[in-house]
């Protein structure tokens, strides 16, 4: 048995620390380097960084980010978001990333991850996999996957869970647990796995999910969304999570909540403000879907640790 | 003891991820230089071979330009040579890995891969990846204990020290007095630190290890 890892997730948004419901909406609440900084002192196992722009633009600004984060801060570092060929590995590498993972660019072409596995080895190459559970009454989404499908053979139409790509947005048809099996022949060193329809929203990991995904995985799996207690950790870890990321639950711990509408943030206070900052704000604010409010129980990374200490689950504490 | 220079010179054969241990050793004040030149490598005050990936690749590219004997003649002197993972690797006579390729041959031994689980109840995977225990070695098979600890790479630590793991290989000593750690993963104990007179190796990453992978780096500079 190896030590299970807690991997706090950064969402970044320009300068800003960003979280969301369901890759959509964002509350601003700090800069990454004070978030790193703080979960790095709590003995966070390693970091998780998220670009939720994919770096269309302010690529330089996520290096700089990254950086700066590296050089004070100990402990592995993945970057995700807008990666894309061998040269962006390579760049996102020298900034000081010990890891990237790659989703978007690795189902357009699966052939990446062999040859990212083979240039950079393959304990630095992470495929993420943005999980959603397939809405099967909504067949009529299915007409633009044949560019997908064409590179990964996989059907389309089965499986429970569907891969999805950038940072949320788009469907591909691919079927998560075929697309686990095969990242992992193509030479991915692990797996992070999101679940789009928990994320933010603190009801707990999809279960169903991580267990399919990481039992049949040669890899170590990174299990993420969902976290709102403590429990869910333990509960993840149980049914087979080789590692264990989170957001919320950690960023509204260490913030404030400050009265604010503000659309961004510029001050080393990580704060929590009341209202959502940016993104589909009618949805999230107003309450459609029924997310109008944090559920989370915050946590410090002390409290997960000792919890799961307590519960017999092997640990770096 | 006190460090006596801060001099370190890091070896870039193209294998990897150099910047962050070039970063956290200028996070302790040392003077960094990295380079592929032989006569700076010999010269060196004390040596450090890092790298991420395949020993066929590692020890190739090392061959290319050169390096491995560089490396060899550097031992010799008697200074401080430190190998980080696959570096520690290469230190070996050889390795199993994609076949049988010959290493260095700076330290007896070989490298081996991890056993794969038995059966399903066993709930490892390969390659390890996180942070794992450093023990003193067994005893009985040894002799010291954490007695020579002493004057080691590992001097002065007084709990339970956790490092860094990123490997699916392992080095296998000949002569086991001159393992300093030992390590559990999935159904194999494997060396984790070696040192013999002033070569060094570490199978974890001190650079990304927190304060205590520090400690470590900082020791290799007192050696």
């Amino acid at each position: 048995m190896s030590l299970v890892r807690i991997i706090p997730r950064l969402d970044i948004k320009g300068p800003n620390v960003v979280k969301g419901l369901c890759y959509d909406g964002y509350r601003v609440l700090g800069h990454p380097e004070t978030f790193a900084q703080k979960y790095y002192m709590e003995g966070a196992d390693e970091l998780f960084f998220q670009d939720t722009v994919a770096s269309l633009y302010q690529r330089n600004n996520l290096l700089e980010i990254v950086s700066r984060t590296a050089e004070k801060v100990m402990i592995p570092i993945t970057v995700s978001g807008g990666i894309r060929s061998l040269e962006d590995i390579k760049i996102v590498l020298r900034a000081g990333a010990d890891k990237v993972a790659i989703n978007t660019a690795a189902i357009a072409n699966p052939s990446l991850i062999e040859e990212a596995a083979k240039k950079f080895g393959s304990q630095c190459i992470v495929v993420s996999i943005e999980a959603k559970r397939r809405d099967f009454n909504t067949n009529q989404r299915y007409k633009n996957y044949d560019r997908y499908q064409e590179s990964i053979f996989i059907s389309p139409k089965y499986g429970k869970y569907e891969a999805w790509v950038d940072y949320g947005r788009q469907p591909t048809g691919v079927d998560v647990l075929e697309w686990a099996k095969q990242v992992v022949d193509l030479g991915a060193g692990e797996i992070y796995l999101s679940s789009v329809d928990r994320d933010g929203t603190g009801e707990g990991f999809d279960i169903e999910l991580v267990s399919e995904v990481a039992n049949n995985s040669k890899v170590p799996v990174i299990a993420c969304s969902g976290a709102g207690k403590i429990d869910h950790f333990k509960e993840v870890i149980d049914n087979g999570a080789d590692a264990v990321s989170a957001a919320s639950i950690f960023h509204y711990y260490y913030s404030e909540t400050v009265e604010s509408e503000f659309m961004s943030y510029n001050e080393d206070q990580l704060r929590m403000g009341k209202q959502i900052d940016s993104g589909n704000v009618e949805f999230l604010n107003f309450g459609y879907g029924g997310y109008d409010e944090i559920q989370v129980e915050p946590a410090s990374i002390n409290e997960v640790k000792n919890y799961l200490h307590e519960s017999e689950v092997e640990i770096r504490n | 003891m006190a460090i006596k220079n801060n001099k370190v010179t890091v070896i870039d054969y193209g294998m990897g991820n150099l910047f962050n241990v070039v970063r956290a050793l200028e996070s302790i004040n040392c003077d960094v230089y990295v380079t592929d030149d032989i006569s700076t490598i010999i010269k060196s005050e004390r040596l450090l071979l890092p790298g991420v990936g395949a020993f066929e690749d590692g020890i190739r590219d090392l061959k290319e330009n050169n390096l491995d004997n560089a490396i060899k003649e550097f031992a010799q002197t008697g200074k401080p040579l430190l190998g980080i993972c696959l570096g520690m690797q290469l230190f070996m006579t050889n390795s199993e890995e994609n076949g049988i390729h010959n290493g260095l041959d700076l330290i007896k031994g070989k490298v081996i891969r991890f056993r794969d689980p038995n059966d399903h109840n066993d709930k490892y995977k390969i390659p390890q990846i996180g942070w794992n225990v450093l023990s003193p070695p067994n005893k009985k098979r040894n002799g010291l204990g954490n007695k020579h600890w002493d004057n080691s790479i590992l001097k002065d630590f007084d709990k339970k020290l956790y490092m860094y793991f990123l490997h699916s290989y392992y080095v296998v000593l000949e002569d086991e007095r001159v393992c300093l750690s030992e390590t559990f993963y999935g159904r194999d104990l494997f060396c984790s630190v070696f040192q013999k007179n002033q070569i060094i190796g570490c199978q974890f990453h001190p650079e990304r290890s927190g304060e205590q992978g520090l400690k470590i780096l900082k020791n290799f500079l007192s050696l």
